[in-house]
């Protein structure tokens, strides 16, 4: 009997170590791949070291995308920049790398995975500037850089030894939203941006031909000069297709339309939260435009929504006239059905959308680098040209964009199907692209200094109450909801009547 | 080994320690167990409580912590003045979506496993049956989420379906009706949990002693009386257990409604903040670096799920003490 228990009791002793054996390779092997592969990549030579790439995985939270290094973060000269998506590594691999190829080779690139937990990643990090993959720079977004701007995690665009006439050639807005008080100087900025945004309405030639009856964009400037006009031609327009072809999408690509045409921010000086005249326009306009069916309801960057770029405004086949976007938006979220047929519009009323800055934070190990990085992005004009010359972004530095205007018909940026600058990427029906965007810019009036740190989330929630006003019909109830979201989630923002 | 050897053996006996225990052995193989138990589940949620004292205020960076008491709780729960009652709104939400899910679960699941066990039918293929039940749970949850908001879109294909069948009216859409987008979640979960619930409860039929079933039978039972005289009363540990997880779970429900209707990271589950549970505000305000606030709400959640599931154990588990203890007396 004694014998049967030790027997069992080394069987157990047996299985609870291969137990436990296997439940380390199940839930850490992420983890011990990526500190295999840095420890190879280390003791590998130098001349290796931008070829590892490897993922790790948060397991626990199903909804955070993994992280995809590339390069090796243990080198002791690693410089490590951040970004949601490759944009910036696209224009460091294929711009940067031509002219900077030592400061190149330093550079270690990590993708987040997307934009929603982008910044739950960096605040993270930015608590240990030893961490290994502690951001020496980092991308932002209009929506939340005020959130950096703000805080004490960043350098300031002087603290790095880039002077105001470097960031002379920048626009104004661009300027002000990456500024502590407002003002735009070297000391203030703490980000610096590269693309220009000027928010534009980007129509269908076809569908314009068909129900509108002109493809001038002139003649439909002026179908959409004022909210009047926009409401007349949506009205006509749904009526002569029978409703199936709509001027918008969705109410919801009227938001960046209104709420980047504020004239004060979510909060005022007090911290009490104010609802803005556009914002209250914004709610008026999305409900009419529901009640008439003037769009087909659907919600921005659902598969609906780009379900509605492809129709041919018929029966089956449904489609949408008019995207509110702008340059990014333009080349990067509208559908094939786009090519050679996007007519470019100012709109009723001006407004900004997105945009894509760097920051250098207080931990940043070489700051000279990061400078160089910076100037090359976003204040010379020459190395702006280029990557405009490479992905059709319209960029933030006015010689540059002058220079590239002038030659926009002559330069080729789509080698392959030989197609010039002006015609941005291929999509322009007859407009060129640079100047469209440069006349829209000119004659913009936003003010970018009532943006303010919490903006993303606010924003991101705004349409869960205009949809509450839609349905109900009742302003004060959607909008005492707003006000209780934002005070519920930063609660040191209050609601003061 | 020789006789004289053996004898010595047993000569020497009584001088021996009187009993070698391994006894203690067992609670060194438990250890590593309970020291990570204490350093990842006590440790934190100890903290949790007094985190939810505190008022942690994170503006850009800057952390102000200051001793907040019970506010915290009467702000979450509506007693203060101008506070909503979101905990409450949400705790809702989760109850009416877990429900919506289980009812249809408990239901199926017993069907298929007493017709899977029954020993008169002898349905063929039950190994390729009970792998088509279960293949639901092995897909991520956030791809069912993500795949069923684009089949019920708007324009989505099952949608359209629909719509031509005449099942649904032109103009419907689900993701902007709250029974819509809330059927779904709760269908969702239904889906990909019945399969679970099945297997527990066919290995529960399979160890009720089939002379039970004999003895039923020749007393007259028919199947109706056999399932629920026999088969259900011995479930009854089987189906608290199913009971007591699944509630468990369904509290702390958060990845298929925080992508099924949810815009960006607002942790608002559309339509009109309908589908929004508890564990997505917490998120919310964890997001948004009010941990204090999120600790309140991780505190309240911890209180209702302690209760819920001592009145489960209460209500089911115990029944049977009772009776046994009524028929003694």
């Amino acid at each position: 009997m004694r014998k049967f228990q030790r027997i069992a009791v080394l069987g157990l002793a047996a299985a609870m170590a291969i137990g436990t054996a296997a439940g380390c390779t199940n839930t850490s092997s992420s983890s011990s791949a990526a500190a295999s592969s840095a420890a190879s990549s280390a003791a590998a030579s130098s001349a290796d070291s931008s070829a590892t790439e490897d993922e790790t995985t948060a397991a626990e939270e199903p909804t955070t995308p993994a992280n995809t290094i590339t390069g090796d973060a243990s080198a002791a000269d690693a410089f490590v920049v951040w970004g949601w998506n490759d944009d910036i590594k696209k224009i460091l691999d294929n711009v940067y790398a031509a002219d900077k190829a030592d400061n190149y080779a330093r550079i270690v690139f990590v993708n987040s995975g997307g934009s929603d937990n982008y910044q739950t990643k960096i605040d993270e990090l930015l608590k240990d500037t030893s961490a290994e993959l502690y951001p020496d720079l980092m991308g932002l977004e209009i929506d939340y850089v005020q959130k950096y701007v703000q805080g004490s995690n960043l350098l300031s665009m002087a603290d790095l030894g880039i002077t105001d006439d470097d960031l002379k050639d920048q626009y104004e807005f661009n300027a002000v939203v990456c500024s502590k008080d407002g003002t735009t100087s070297a000391a203030s900025q703490y980000a610096s941006f590269w693309q220009a945004t000027p928010g534009a309405w980007c129509l269908r030639a076809d569908l314009c031909e068909k129900y509108l009856g002109t493809t001038d964009p002139a003649e439909l400037q002026e179908m959409l000069k004022d909210w009047t006009a926009v409401e007349a031609t949506a009205a006509k327009l749904a009526e002569a297709s029978n409703g199936n072809c709509r001027l918008l999408s969705g109410w919801d690509d009227l938001n960046r339309v209104f709420t980047n045409n504020r004239k004060t921010g979510w909060y005022d000086d007090n911290d009490n939260i104010v609802i803005d005249d556009q914002v209250k326009a914004y709610f008026e306009e999305a409900k009419l435009f529901a009640d008439k069916n003037w769009t087909f309801g659907t919600t921005q960057w659902a598969a609906d929504w780009y379900t509605m770029m492809d129709g041919t405004g018929v029966e089956d086949a449904k489609s949408a006239l008019a995207y509110t976007g702008c340059p990014w938006f333009q080349y990067w979220c509208l559908s094939g059905s786009w090519k050679g047929q996007t007519i470019t519009v100012a709109g009723p009323q001006s407004f900004y959308w997105g945009g894509t800055g760097l920051a250098a934070t207080v931990g940043c190990a070489d700051k000279e680098l990061a400078a160089d990085i910076i100037k090359y992005f976003t204040c010379d004009a020459e190395s702006m040209e280029k990557i405009a010359m490479f992905n059709c972004d319209f960029i933030n530095n006015e010689t540059a964009n002058a220079y590239l205007l002038e030659n926009s018909e002559t330069i080729i940026t789509d080698k392959e199907n030989n197609l010039a600058l002006a015609s941005g990427n291929g999509l322009m029906y007859s407009q060129n692209y640079i100047k469209v965007y440069n006349d829209i810019l000119t004659g913009m009036t936003v003010d970018t200094s009532v943006v303010k740190p919490e903006d993303k989330q606010i924003n991101d929630t705004l349409s869960t109450y205009v949809k509450e006003y839609i349905a109900s019909g009742d302003y004060d109830s959607a909008i005492g909801n707003l006000k209780a979201y934002i005070h519920d989630t930063f609660s040191y923002l209050n609601i003061a009547d | 080994m020789s006789d004289n050897a053996v004898k010595t053996v047993s000569a020497t006996k009584p001088r021996r320690r009187k009993k070698v225990t391994h006894e203690w052995y067992g609670y060194l193989f438990i250890l590593p167990f309970f020291l990570v138990y204490l350093g990842f589940q006590v440790y934190p949620l100890i903290n949790t409580f007094r985190w939810s004292l505190l008022n942690y205020v994170d503006r850009y960076g800057n952390v102000t912590i200051t001793f907040n008491g019970l506010k915290g709780f009467a702000d979450v729960l509506g007693i203060t003045a101008g506070e909503k009652a979101y905990f409450f709104k949400y705790l809702l939400n989760t109850v009416i979506m877990w429900i919506g899910g289980f009812i249809p679960q408990i239901i199926i699941s017993l069907l298929i496993a007493a017709w899977l066990t029954n020993t008169i039918v002898k349905v063929r293929g039950q190994g390729a049956i009970k792998i088509l039940t279960y293949m639901p749970n092995i897909i991520t949850a956030a791809s069912i989420s993500v795949l069923f908001a684009s089949l019920f879109a708007q324009y989505g294909p099952v949608t359209a379906l629909l719509k031509k069948m005449g099942v649904i009216a032109q103009d419907y859409n689900f993701l902007d009706s709250i029974a819509g987008t809330r059927g779904l979640i709760s269908f969702i979960l239904f889906w990909m949990w019945y399969g679970n619930t099945t297997l527990l409860l066919i290995a529960g039929m399979l160890g009720i002693n089939p002379s039970l079933y004999e003895a039923a039978s020749i007393d007259g039972a028919n199947g109706g009386q056999r399932f629920f005289r026999v088969t259900l009363p011995l479930l009854k540990p089987i189906l608290l257990f199913t009971l007591v997880t699944s509630a468990v779970g369904g509290l702390q429900m958060y990845d298929i409604p925080s992508l099924f209707n949810v815009v960006g990271s607002s942790y608002v589950g559309n339509p009109a903040d309908s589908t929004t549970t508890v564990t997505m505000y917490i998120m919310r305000l964890y997001n948004s670096k009010n941990y204090g606030k999120a600790s309140v709400v991780s505190v309240l959640l911890f209180i209702v799920t302690l209760i819920v599931s001592l009145i489960l154990f209460k209500v089911m588990g115990n029944s049977d003490k009772t009776k046994k203890k009524r028929a003694r007396a």
